[in-house]
């Protein structure tokens, strides 16, 4: 049985959430600057309670003082009694830091660090690949016993992965992956291109001053060599894939997780 | 403060070890590896066969000649395992264990795993590509064994003084000079190498000639419209990389503007007037970028950076001081002014 779960990173777009999901994903992934406040997380809690939703709390890569930011949202989430919550880590630190504040509830391994190739042009040169190569770029580094071991000896419980274009191969999986869709990141950055859209005083290759561009705007990029246009929200770059693997269980995959928008 | 550069032949090793050296890294592209996975998905991510040893005698020759100097090898295993690499990967490390190397730079947990159970007693830096942006992670390394750690580019020169002062009892290092791509190293999951996948294109055969490093340095500093008819006359062939792409880039709103130009990385970046603080907050090792790149350049490149240390661990001038003769000295040595493509910004 497939898990459906929808990702949103505002409460705004709480309006996507319809009775086909089970679980609602809440958070950002790609910028400590976007991290929700204590109030903003207990709304979309509250949210999902009200609604019989599962609740997957999402935390991005993060600075110091991102910690900072998420410490008390781990506060907020260890002492909820009603619903414990799923978190997602995109950072080896805070995996560290929940590590040590004992967090009891369930554990994610998030897109940045499941390291998925995911780059589009893999798709211009797939017929000259060895085949051992082509096998290579659907798979991950997670699925290789030794360190799927040590994740779960890290109270790690499951993966997050995107759609690739190539194909995904799970030969033997120990970990039970989600999969997003149609929205798959590919890379990611601190000079953010959607803040120097409109600071164009501020040197792109500093770390700038944020309207939070990336809410309301944005960009697609077209080069004939990249086989799909890329999507820039942000200071993230993705792809749109709308076809789901066929065989997901064979995958070891039992979760969807739907981006009605690009997400943050 | 340490300098490490890159190499990737005995000759180069010779050439660069007058300067005064203190590390260097290489990597090892075996004939097996290669007719496995291609260079695309090469065992150290650098996907040019030019960049790398060929097979661990010539590595462990390296080591030799190397340590007659006083110089550590560290060896690059910093691309990321998949499970059907293992079988192969095994019997690279076999071989690599035979070497003599001080240690590896790696950005697999995985393989940080492998290394760990093997009990190798090498020392084990994390690459760029392990993302370390906090002290929490710092934490995270120092427990599964790793002694030095190379800091993300993407760092404001305020956060890595205080990653470094909160975090004496580990050894970090940054990079100075080249590869600097504005996207996070270890986040970034874009292929490269691609055009050098088949030698039978132009940009694989300029590759093997040697003359692709000169025509990128001036392809990425051409006006916007000249790179447009650059890539409509090499196409893909010339994009080994995604961030060298002129994208066609349209907005939801016409007000914003990004262009085309946006997108293109200046690999070509110096940390040169940033060696100063480094110095200062005591970082372990500076690293230079490059391994494909031509020995000229190197030597060039060993030469401002090994100079500039020197200078700053003299520790008598101040900030802008020290900006004016790291500026004088560039000059001296490249023969030309400062291009002001910085790597670190406040």
């Amino acid at each position: 049985m497939i898990e459906k779960a929808i990702f949103i990173s505002s409460l705004e777009d709480f309006r996507y959430v319809t009775k086909d999901y089970t679980r609602l994903y809440f958070g950002v992934e790609f910028c400590e600057r976007l991290i929700p406040s204590v109030k903003q997380l207990n709304n979309a809690l509250s949210f999902s309670q009200e609604n019989k939703l599962d609740f997957t709390f999402m935390t991005p890569f993060v600075t110091d003082k991102g910690i900072a930011r998420l410490e008390p949202l781990f506060d907020y989430l260890d002492n909820q009694v009603v619903q414990k919550a799923e978190i997602i880590i995109n950072d080896w630190g805070v995996l560290n830091l929940l590590n040590k504040r004992k967090w009891n509830g369930l554990l994610a391994l998030g897109r940045l660090l499941t390291k998925q190739k995911r780059g589009p042009r893999i798709m211009n040169i797939r017929d000259k690949l060895p085949e051992r190569a082509l096998e290579h770029f659907k798979q991950s580094n997670i699925d290789v016993p030794i360190l799927s071991e040590f994740l779960i000896e890290k109270g790690i419980q499951r993966v997050e992965l995107d759609n690739l274009l190539q194909g995904i191969s799970r030969p033997d999986a120990i970990l039970k992956g989600s999969l997003y869709f149609p929205y798959a990141y590919v890379t990611v950055t601190r000079y953010c291109l959607s803040s120097f859209s409109r600071n164009k005083s501020v040197n792109l290759r500093s770390i700038s001053p944020c309207d939070k561009e990336c809410l309301k705007h944005n960009f697609k990029l077209h080069h004939k060599s990249m086989p799909v246009d890329l999507l820039l929200r942000g200071n993230a770059q993705f792809f749109k894939n709308n076809k789901l693997p066929e065989d997901l269980d064979a995958l070891n995959i039992d979760r969807l997780v739907f981006e009605p928008k690009i997400p943050a | 403060m340490k300098l490490k550069i890159p190499i990737n032949n005995q000759e180069e090793l010779k050439n660069l070890i007058k300067i005064g050296i203190d590390e260097i890294y290489c990597g090892v592209l075996t004939d097996e590896w290669l007719k496995s996975y291609s260079n695309i998905a090469s065992i150290n991510r650098v996907e040019r066969v030019k960049g790398n040893l060929r097979s661990y005698k010539e590595l462990s020759e390296v080591v030799k000649n190397a340590h007659n100097f006083g110089v550590q090898v560290y060896l690059t295993l910093n691309a990321l395992y998949t499970p059907s690499q293992q079988d192969i990967l095994k019997k690279e490390v076999d071989g690599i264990l035979k070497t003599d190397v001080d240690g590896f730079i790696i950005c697999d947990l995985g393989m940080l795993s492998l290394l760990n159970s093997l009990n190798t007693g090498k020392r084990i830096h994390a690459s760029t590509g392990l993302t370390m942006f906090n002290s929490q992670t710092v934490e995270f390394l120092r427990k599964r064994g790793v002694s030095r750690i190379v800091f993300p580019r993407a760092l404001r020169g305020e956060e890595i003084a205080k990653l470094l002062n909160d975090n004496r009892d580990m050894e970090f290092e940054a990079f100075v000079m080249n590869g600097r791509c504005k996207n996070i190293d270890g986040f970034c999951t874009f292929q490269h190498g691609i055009s050098d996948l088949d030698h039978s294109t132009l940009s694989s055969k300029l590759v093997y000639s040697g003359i692709s490093h000169h025509l990128q340095e001036i392809f990425v500093k051409s006006p916007s419209f000249i790179r447009k008819h650059i890539m409509k006359f090499a196409g893909t062939q010339l994009c080994s990389t995604a961030c060298s792409i002129d994208y066609q880039v349209d907005s939801d709103n016409g007000s914003l503007g990004l262009s085309s130009t946006d997108f293109i990385d200046n690999i070509f970046s110096c940390g040169g007037c940033y060696i100063h603080r480094m110095a200062k907050w005591k970082m372990t090792s500076v690293k230079i970028v490059g391994r494909s790149f031509p020995i000229q350049r190197k030597i060039k490149d060993a030469l401002y950076i090994r100079r500039l240390i020197d200078r700053a661990e003299d520790g008598d001038l101040s900030d802008s001081d020290f900006k004016d003769h790291a500026q004088k000295l560039y000059k001296d040595i490249y023969k030309k002014p400062c291009e002001h493509k910085c790597y670190y910004y406040d």
